[in-house]
């Protein structure tokens, strides 16, 4: 094999596409040794980053689209090195040579025409909300509800973001419901290092809550969260950005939403990476659970900060990963093994991922999945 | 016990067994011994205590000897080399004289080695004790010996150590002779640039220093000065030192010097820039050194006479002879530094191949740069990237490393050299962001504090490149774009030929002994294996040498950064001034005595000894005849006992060991 040779352009350049600190890595592997990859198949973080550091072309290109931007390896490699940065920037590198995998091509072909990931019509968008009659518009100081494309393309996930809905309403907080024009955050298109079309979706959207009035902006999805606050100020879009579990917890702790049926199941929370480990909420979100009479709330072992990611970021949801190399697999048999009968969770792609492997592990008679929202109603319906 | 007319009368003998907190007792069936010593002859006290060298167990023992009026007191605890010296305190504050004691050790002796046998193991206790106390009853009251103090001390090395510790023993109103070998002082930190971690100017830092033992009244600076002769003992040593020529006296004004230098025709490879550049036969190494007066290398020049004819005939001497200089001195600072060591021809390309250098030469090499230079150009090269090789001639491995060009293997790490090597790879990338850097290492070693130069070089993006222990990298030319190439089996990268094209390689080579020069075998200085100077113990007493009276200072120990040289010139600058402010250093009376009635004046033992000047003959008068008899100086007299052994009248004996004590010793243990 003849040997290999450095090519520091690329490092250059993905450090000045957001790599920066990549030279930081100092190769203890610790970041090889949490990737939850490493749980169904062999995925060598350090080893990709080593690749990068020197330039050189990866063993697998595959492996440049498998991060899931968990995070769980940034949290703790020791070094600090922004590691979903420099992926993100060498699936930008690989993809301007039209090198992207096929699913993540076509989920870029939907947003690019239709604004969001699922090739749903753009018109259908507010769809999942029509039993709702919610405005288009409100006062100032009234929330505009965003929902997650997921729930507002997937039948199943939909249900969520009208339980969402409906909480909330019953606990007197007024909003409307994003425009039909708005298109997807953009997380997916960002995390698959298309850079241009995450800032020309971005900026639409922008446009389009200026128009609206939008001020203040509840989501359904931990991503949008995650999305509107850290992305969307470059682009002129500052507002107040909530994810929904914080203002029910706030609803809860006021007295404003009083939840008397009794529930008497078993569950079990799954902390979504982008609400937990991107962004640190997970109390609120256990708060609102344990405001449900009846309910006893088990921990699985890998929780909070720890909590294991379903595979759902960073693309990865789009990229239909086969059943033995799922890691929502795991977590579903973790939930089983904690004695859950019901396995909660926050974020409309979690939802999704856990669903199919319930089905994959023929688990639907023991463990349903369900958005915390949907509990809550279930006690105060 | 036998032979009791022998023993003094009114004996009263204190036995104290010491448990060691369960070290000794887990073994030692203690009550027994206390029993068994009770029962020796003479013997009023016999008891026991869980830590004998605790306060009042101490307490204990003196008020046994006040109350009970003991006269010859017996321990039995751990090893003598680690509470010998309290007991012996201890009975000295009880109104004993110290040398009245003996110690048995039935921890490493006993209960230590024999921990599976507990039986045998009391009854080995028992033994020892009563060898002690047979010995004991024999001990004699000694004083210790009183040896007169020389106030000045003779510091031999110029470089940072040497001018650290000479400032500091100045400072506390200490003489001072500073021996430098070479013309000039300030050593290899002169020679240094930015120093890590905080870059300071290495000589912009010094200047002071240098300035202040230049103009201090208590220093006397001999440039070009060796050590040739060593007599005298702890205290008290005579050395005499030959002086070189400089040739040239100064002090001399600025412009003059300027003028000769330009003048002199004759030039030679500049030690200053380890042979990277010339310099003329007579020459300074940088502006503002210390000394400020040239020196004429007499090998380069051919006596011209150009410099005469600039700076006056009193000014230059081609004549002038070395000389001999004696220095009186109580004690000696080994300041002597190290060598940075100079790859053999062919190691990673060095020699042989345009483009590779050492750090020290890189250094010299930056140095000699424009502060604003645009790029960096190395032998009229631009260079775009650079490779550091770590640990060349460190932490060397037998079958690795080929011993035969360059033997012994140096085994050690050289310390320095990682931070050094990243604190030069963040210099290039701030100066010139355009260089890459590649850092090729085995383990960063940047200990301590220096963490902060490894995280400045990777932030600073220079890329590292690890090789294992066994898989030394290769420098060959380069093909094509770059002049070198270096080849690396990169353990970051699994393990894979990683091949690095670069225009200059930098070899980090280890930092060697220096030459400490012919004051090592006059003085019997231990050297160590890897052929520094070696210290008594590296924790307990790290700055003085088994030779007492004489300290290490910096680098001639072991690599050191100029800090650590700072704080070990400063703790031996500490441990002499200990001794120079003294008037009189108490020894212990551990050495030869000569029984005059028995002594025929033989000689047989003066011919045994193997220290100089320890025994001789010496003219005495007895019974108004005048006769040689041996006569012992009792500082140089080690107490090996080898004159014991060869005197066949027993006229000489070692005090606190003598022949009658041994026999009782051994009666005691084979009884
Ligand atoms: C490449 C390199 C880079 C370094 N960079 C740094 C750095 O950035 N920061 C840092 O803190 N440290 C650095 N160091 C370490 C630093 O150089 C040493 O700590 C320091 O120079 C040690 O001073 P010293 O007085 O012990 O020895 P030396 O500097 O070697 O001085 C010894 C002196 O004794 C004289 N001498 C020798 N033998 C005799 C004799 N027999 N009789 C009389 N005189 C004698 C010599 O001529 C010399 O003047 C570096 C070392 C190397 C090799
Ligand atoms: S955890 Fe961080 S430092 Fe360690 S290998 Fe991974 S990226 Fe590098
Ligand atoms: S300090 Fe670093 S480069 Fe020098 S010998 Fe030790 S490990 Fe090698």
């Amino acid at each position: 094999m003849p040997d290999l040779v450095p090519f520091l352009e690329v490092p250059d350049l993905l450090v000045e596409t957001g790599g920066d600190g990549l030279n930081l890595c100092f190769g203890c592997g610790t970041c090889t040794g949490l990737c939850p990859w490493n749980l169904v198949r062999s995925f060598n973080v350090r080893l990709l980053i080593r690749t990068a550091q020197l330039g050189l072309e990866p063993e697998d290109t595959a492996d440049v689209w498998r991060c899931a931007t968990c995070g769980y390896c940034v949290a703790n490699c020791p070094r600090e090195v922004p590691i979903i940065d420099v992926m993100r920037s060498m699936r930008a590198m690989t993809g301007e040579s039209g090198s992207h995998p096929q699913t993540i091509r076509a989920m870029l072909a939907s947003q690019g025409q239709n604004g969001n990931p699922w090739a749903g019509e753009a018109e259908a968008r507010n769809g999942w909300a029509c039993e709702l009659e919610m405005p288009e518009s409100g006062q100032a100081d009234d929330w505009m509800f965003y929902a997650c494309c997921t729930q507002c393309y997937d039948p199943e996930t939909r249900r969520s973001a009208v339980a969402q809905v409906r909480v909330l309403r019953a606990g007197g907080v007024k909003m409307w419901i994003s425009p039909l024009e708005s298109v997807c955050c953009g997380c997916s298109v960002r995390e698959t290092g298309s850079v241009e079309l995450t800032e020309r979706m971005g900026r639409s959207n922008v446009d389009r809550f200026k128009k609206s009035g939008a001020r203040r902006i509840l989501t359904a999805s931990p991503h949008c969260y995650n999305a509107f606050i850290k992305d969307y100020p470059a682009w002129g879009g500052e507002y107040e950005v909530r994810h929904y579990t914080q203002v029910m917890h706030e609803l809860l702790q006021s007295g404003q939403l009083v939840p008397k049926r009794e529930v008497k199941r078993t569950v079990t929370y799954h902390d979504p990476c982008y609400l937990g480990r991107h962004n640190g909420i997970y109390d609120e979100p256990r708060a609102c659970i344990r405001a449900v009479p009846g309910v006893e709330l088990v921990e699985m072992p890998r929780n909070r900060e720890e909590s294991l990611c379903c595979q759902g970021g960073g693309g990865q949801i789009f990229m239909d990963a086969p059943a033995d190399e799922r890691f929502a697999k795991l977590r579903v048999q973790e939930a089983l093994d904690a004695g859950a009968e019901v396995l909660l969770t926050a974020c409309p792609y979690c939802n999704s991922m856990f669903r199919d492997s319930i089905k994959i592990l023929d688990a639907e008679d023991r463990l349903k999945v369900m958005d915390i929202a949907e509990l809550v109603w279930e006690s105060l319906a | 016990m036998t032979d009791s007319k022998a023993s003094p009368r009114d004996l009263r003998i204190g036995v104290y067994i010491c448990h060691c907190g369960g070290n000794i007792s887990d073994v030692v069936d203690c009550p027994k011994v206390v029993e068994a010593a009770a029962g020796f002859d003479d013997v009023v006290v016999s008891r026991e205590h869980s830590f004998m060298c605790s306060d009042p167990a101490q307490e204990m023992i003196i008020e046994d000897i006040r109350k009970q009026g003991l006269n010859r007191v017996v321990i039995a605890s751990c090893s003598p080399s680690l509470h010998e010296l309290t007991f012996r305190r201890t009975v000295e504050r009880g109104g004993l004289n110290p040398f009245l004691y003996e110690h048995a050790n039935i921890r490493e002796q006993v209960s230590w080695v024999h921990g599976s046998r507990p039986e045998e193991a009391t009854a080995k206790a028992i033994r020892l004790v009563r060898a002690a106390v047979g010995k004991v009853r024999l001990l004699t009251a000694e004083e210790r010996i009183g040896v007169e103090v020389l106030k000045r001390a003779l510091v031999v090395g110029g470089g940072l150590a040497g001018l650290r510790a000479a400032k500091s023993l100045a400072d506390q109103g200490i003489e001072v002779t500073l021996v430098e070998a070479s013309p000039f002082l300030g050593g290899h930190t002169a020679q240094l640039e930015h120093l890590f971690p905080h870059a300071d100017q290495a000589r912009e830092l010094m200047a002071p220093l240098l300035r202040g033992v230049a103009d201090s009244s208590r220093i006397e600076v001999l440039t070009r000065a060796k050590v040739v002769g060593v007599e005298g003992y702890f205290g008290n040593f005579q050395v005499e030192l030959e002086v070189q020529p400089r040739h040239i006296r100064g002090p001399l004004p600025a412009d003059k010097l300027a003028q000769i230098t330009e003048a002199c025709p004759k030039s030679a490879p500049s030690e200053f820039d380890y042979g990277l550049r010339e310099r003329k036969a007579i020459y300074m190494p940088y502006p503002g050194c210390v000394p400020e007066v040239p020196a004429v290398d007499m090998q380069s020049c051919s006596r011209c006479g150009k410099c005469e004819e600039i700076l006056g005939a009193d000014a230059v001497d081609f004549d002038e002879q070395a000389r001999r200089v004696k220095v009186d001195a109580g004690c000696v600072l080994m300041a002597t530094g190290f060598k940075p060591y100079e790859p053999y021809k062919g190691e990673l390309g060095y020699g042989e191949l345009e483009g590779v250098v050492t750090l020290a030469q890189f250094i010299r090499i930056l140095g000699a740069l424009p502060k604003d230079a645009g790029e960096l150009e190395v032998g009229g090269r631009k260079i775009q990237s650079v490779a550091l090789i770590h640990c060349v001639g460190s932490r060397e491995i037998d079958g690795v490393h080929d011993p035969s060009p360059h033997r012994p293997l140096r085994t050690y790490c050289s310390r320095v050299c990682c931070s050094a090597s990243l604190h030069a790879a963040s210099e290039i990338r701030e100066r010139f962001p355009g260089v890459n850097v590649f850092e090729l290492y085995r383990d960063i070693r940047s200990y301590g504090f220096y963490e902060e130069v490894f995280e400045r070089a990777s932030r600073n993006r220079v890329v590292f490149l690890k090789y294992s222990d066994y898989e030394i990298p290769v420098v060959k030319a380069g093909n094509g774009e770059a002049a070198l190439s270096v080849v690396v089996n990169d353990q970051l990268t699994g393990g894979k030929a990683v091949d690095v094209p670069v225009d200059l390689v930098v070899l980090a080579s280890a930092m060697e002994p220096g030459d400490a020069g012919e004051i090592v075998g006059l003085m019997k200085l231990p050297i160590g294996s890897d052929g520094f100077l070696l210290e008594v113990h590296p924790k307990l007493r790290p700055v003085e040498l088994a030779v007492e009276g004489v300290m290490v200072a910096g680098t001639a120990q072991a690599p050191m950064s100029t800090d650590e040289t700072s704080a070990a010139a400063c703790a031996a600058a500490a441990k002499a001034a200990r001794i120079l402010t003294r008037d009189e250093i108490p020894l212990d009376p551990f050495v030869a005595r000569v029984d005059l009635s028995r002594c025929q004046g033989e000689g047989l033992c003066v011919a045994q000894c193997g220290y100089d000047g320890a025994l001789q003959l010496e003219e005495i008068e007895q019974d108004g005849e005048k006769v040689k008899r041996a006569s012992v100086n009792a500082v140089l007299c080690k107490g090996c006992g080898a004159c014991v052994a060869v005197c066949p009248h027993r006229a000489i004996d070692i005090v606190g060991c003598t022949l009658d004590q041994l026999y009782r010793q051994v009666d005691g243990l084979c009884a």
